[in-house]
């Protein structure tokens, strides 16, 4: 199992949605850190997990893009994402329900305009 | 006759001592004057000004006012209790007014003399707008309140460090109060700058507060894109954090259009487009107090998207109240006030342009201890 660690792969402080709005952005983090690891899970079958605990928080804008932008931007399927990787958040539980929430109303877009 | 003759050279000589001692002094009071006037130029007047010296000097000329010699367009008064949460219309009143002034250009002497309850929200919001008196170059002056304990508030609250910015008000870095102005951008650390400074106040050390990192983050990243009807990023927001009585208080505030202008600005293709409208024939809502209620709960974003909200904007910060992250939220936008907690629900007399949050964080909300900090 491959592991991704927000604060020590990425930053403390997360930011707003896209890199235009400001310095650590949801939008950085999907094309620096999350998408190629994400990638790389999927090409290797394996399992990524994702750790959001330890940083000082998270702006809904901050995980919709990077989350819902893996759909939206990188052309990745909810199905495919969701089977390679495990998001741990024990200090907000209910991250993971969101996120996944954030994933599906971006693939029923994409498959609405397609 | 000799006596006479004497006592007269005497009269003459003690003239013309009485003339030298009073040119003297007079020679001393201008210097005086060009040591206070050299002083006016580091260490604004504004300050300067006390209590006992605003008494009986002011006066209307042809409907301007003549203040310490100087003039001005217009003199704004305070309303004795200055606090947004405590007399939201009157201090709003005051504010539009100020407002007035900054649009038209009016010099504005800002009197805040009668003061008899302040608090920090108002200092706040007051300063905001002075900034951009100072900015845009528009003479102003002001008084302090003649309450001690009011005029030690202000002064204690770094209201002039960061009107003046300069060196002669440096701001007491253990001070119970803590400002921050923004730039344009979202900017964690400034988030977490502030959440330090309440968690090392309320639990002697640092500690993550997620539920006030998520709101700053929301209210930074709302300032940023819908502050505005024509342009992003085109308003600053302003953070204050006072700590008191083992709490520490939220108070942040955006000079933007308010969220019902917003709304009613959105243009068609956005999510947004009439959702007021539609919420109003939905849920037959009648006035913008209502509005702001469905919003908090919600429903906006349910009507306008049909899909839930996921933790977003307006209601996810009443999630965070409801999950016990903060407490005592009120939230005073446009013509509505709300107090989260009492369930109370309000349309006020006036408009506030912009909006404006207040919350607080108690040793009884829900905090993280930190683990490790990358930078």
């Amino acid at each position: 199992m491959k592991k991704l660690k927000v604060i020590e792969d990425f930053n403390f402080t997360t930011g707003p949605r896209y890199i235009r709005e400001g310095a650590n952005s949801g939008e950085e983090f999907r094309i620096n850190v999350l998408y190629p690891k994400v990638k790389e899970a999927i090409t290797n079958k394996c399992v990524l997990e994702i750790d959001l605990d330890g940083a000082a928080g998270y702006g809904t804008s901050f995980l919709e893009e990077a989350f819902g932008g893996l759909i939206r931007e990188n052309n990745l399927s909810y199905n495919a994402i969701n089977s390679h990787i495990k998001i741990i958040s024990t200090e907000e539980e209910y991250l993971i329900e969101d996120i996944d929430e954030y994933m599906k109303d971006a693939q029923n877009e994409k498959d609405k305009s397609n | 006759m000799l006596d006479l003759k004497k006592r007269i050279l005497r009269n003459k000589a003690f003239k013309i001592l009485r003339r030298r001692r009073k040119k003297k002094k007079l020679n001393k009071k201008s210097t005086k004057k060009c040591l206070e006037f050299k002083r006016t130029v580091t260490c604004p007047r504004y300050i300067k000004r006390n209590a006992e010296f605003k008494s009986n000097i002011q006066k209307i000329k042809k409907g301007r006012f003549v203040i310490d010699g100087q003039t001005y367009d217009n003199k704004l008064t305070a309303p004795p209790v200055f606090s947004l949460l405590k007399n939201p219309e009157a201090v709003i009143t005051f504010i539009n007014m100020l407002n007035s002034n900054l649009k038209n250009r009016k010099s504005t002497f800002v009197d805040l003399f009668n003061v008899k309850f302040i608090e920090h929200d108002a200092i706040v919001l007051l300063l905001a707008l002075m900034v951009l008196f100072k900015n845009k170059n528009i003479k102003f002056e002001g008084s302090k309140p003649n309450d001690n304990e009011c005029r030690i508030k202000l002064q204690e609250s770094g209201f002039f460090h960061y009107l003046y910015k300069g060196h002669s008000f440096p701001f007491n870095k253990s001070a119970d109060n803590f400002i921050r102005e923004s730039g344009k951008l979202t900017e964690g650390e400034k988030a977490q700058e502030v959440i330090d400074f309440a968690t090392e106040r309320i639990w002697k050390q640092r500690k993550l507060s997620k539920g006030v990192y998520k709101i700053l983050m929301e209210l930074m990243q709302n300032t940023h894109s819908h502050a505005s009807t024509d342009e992003e990023g085109k308003h600053h927001w302003w953070l204050n954090v006072n700590y008191m009585n083992d709490k520490a208080c939220f108070s942040f505030f955006d000079y933007g259009v308010g969220i019902f202008t917003s709304l009613k600005n959105k243009k068609n293709g956005s999510k947004f487009y009439n959702a007021l409208d539609n919420l109003q024939k939905i849920f037959k809502s009648e006035n913008n107090a209502e509005n702001l209620k469905l919003i908090l709960e919600g429903k906006l974003h349910k009507t306008s998207t049909n899909k839930s909200y996921r933790g977003k904007g307006l209601p996810g910060m009443k999630d965070t109240l409801d999950r016990n992250l903060i407490s005592n939220l009120h939230v005073i936008t446009n013509d509505s006030y709300a107090n989260v907690v009492n369930n109370e629900y309000r349309t006020l007399k006036c408009s506030l342009k912009g909006t404006f949050l207040y919350w607080e964080l108690t040793i009884n909300n829900i905090v993280h201890d930190e683990k490790i900090k990358s930078n």
